[in-house]
């Protein structure tokens, strides 16, 4: 990558290797600073290959042949939120009859047996990108500031020409997965 | 005298403390709200106040770090009103098991049960 990005390597959030760049998924950290993720990443088990400070300073945190664990649990269908013919009739009205917490877990099952694009990007076909921001309340994250969007365009611009990806292949944590829906709902990649 | 006995009562009055349940009184139940009404309904968190005091009491206080990393986001909940240490605040209880108590001029406070498997969309449709 290019000196714009600071090496700052964690082998702790690495899992094995990555099958392929197909997507980027970009989120927000729930930490105050880079370095109060980079304490959690020498612990845990979870984490994403970039990390964008507040001012704009970008880190690669893993390796771009390497998985890491980002995306969470279940992936959310595809097909339901963009086109719902694409989804199996049948399959889908099975799977919706289910409670809740079931159907997170048969969409998550149905989701997988598909290949991406058909379904949202998984831990072992995408990159993660971070960006330093605290989740306030139950509606919102801090904003993404001016200079890590600024930050985010041109890395996501480079991985573009690395991995041939478009910007269709951009997505934010909670279009693929369950989780807080402000999550890097400020973030501007293009 | 020995000072075991004295100091065993003293442990035994601080373990008391710190295992005792959220101070938590006067539940109420307001709203169902659902962002997925499609996919959300009612009858995954048909809880009735007893329950939702049941949730508080097994759940655990957690970070937003651990509500993001550990948890799933479900798109409805049951709201309303309880006394939490005390002060009149709003809570909700989140079909993934999940809740959160917002009292005023306080941060807000996360919770998520493990444990909670059977107050969860009991029944399916």
């Amino acid at each position: 990558m290019s000196d714009r990005v600071k090496p700052r390597r964690f082998q702790t959030i690495e899992h094995g290797d990555l099958r392929g760049v197909s997507a980027l998924v970009v989120h927000q950290t729930d930490a105050p600073t880079a370095q109060h993720t980079f304490n959690g990443y020498l612990a845990k088990g979870s984490g994403a290959h970039f990390l964008i400070e507040k001012n704009g300073v970008i880190y690669q945190t893993a390796s771009l042949k390497k998985r890491c664990y980002h995306v969470g649990r279940y992936l959310r269908s595809k097909c339901l939120a963009t086109d719902q013919a694409k989804c199996d009739t049948a399959q889908i009205q099975t799977i919706q009859a289910l409670t809740w917490t079931l159907q997170i877990r048969a969409l998550d099952r149905y989701e997988r047996t598909k290949d991406y694009p058909e379904r949202y990007p998984m831990n072992a076909d995408s990159l993660g990108i971070e960006l330093v921001g605290k989740h306030l309340d139950a509606a919102r994250y801090e904003e993404v500031t001016a200079l890590q969007n600024q930050a985010l365009q041109w890395l996501v611009a480079e991985l573009y020409g690395h991995f041939g990806l478009t910007p269709e292949d951009v997505y934010t944590h909670p279009q693929i997965a369950y989780k807080h829906p402000g999550e890097a709902s400020s973030a501007v990649w293009q | 005298m020995s000072l075991r006995p004295w100091l065993f009562g003293v442990w035994v009055i601080l373990a008391g403390c710190a295992a005792s349940p959220p101070d938590i009184d006067e539940i109420s139940i307001s709203n169902f709200r659902s962002g997925e009404p499609e996919r959300c309904r009612p009858s995954d968190v048909a809880l009735d106040e007893g329950e939702i005091a049941s949730f508080f009491k097994r759940a655990e206080p957690i970070d937003g770090r651990t509500l993001h990393d550990e948890y799933d986001w479900a798109p409805c909940y049951l709201e309303g009103t309880l006394k939490y240490r005390g002060k009149a605040c709003i809570w909700r209880v989140r079909a993934g098991a999940t809740g959160e108590i917002e009292c005023p001029a306080t941060e807000l406070y996360f919770f998520g049960c493990k444990a909670c498997g059977d107050l969860f969309g009991r029944s399916t449709r």
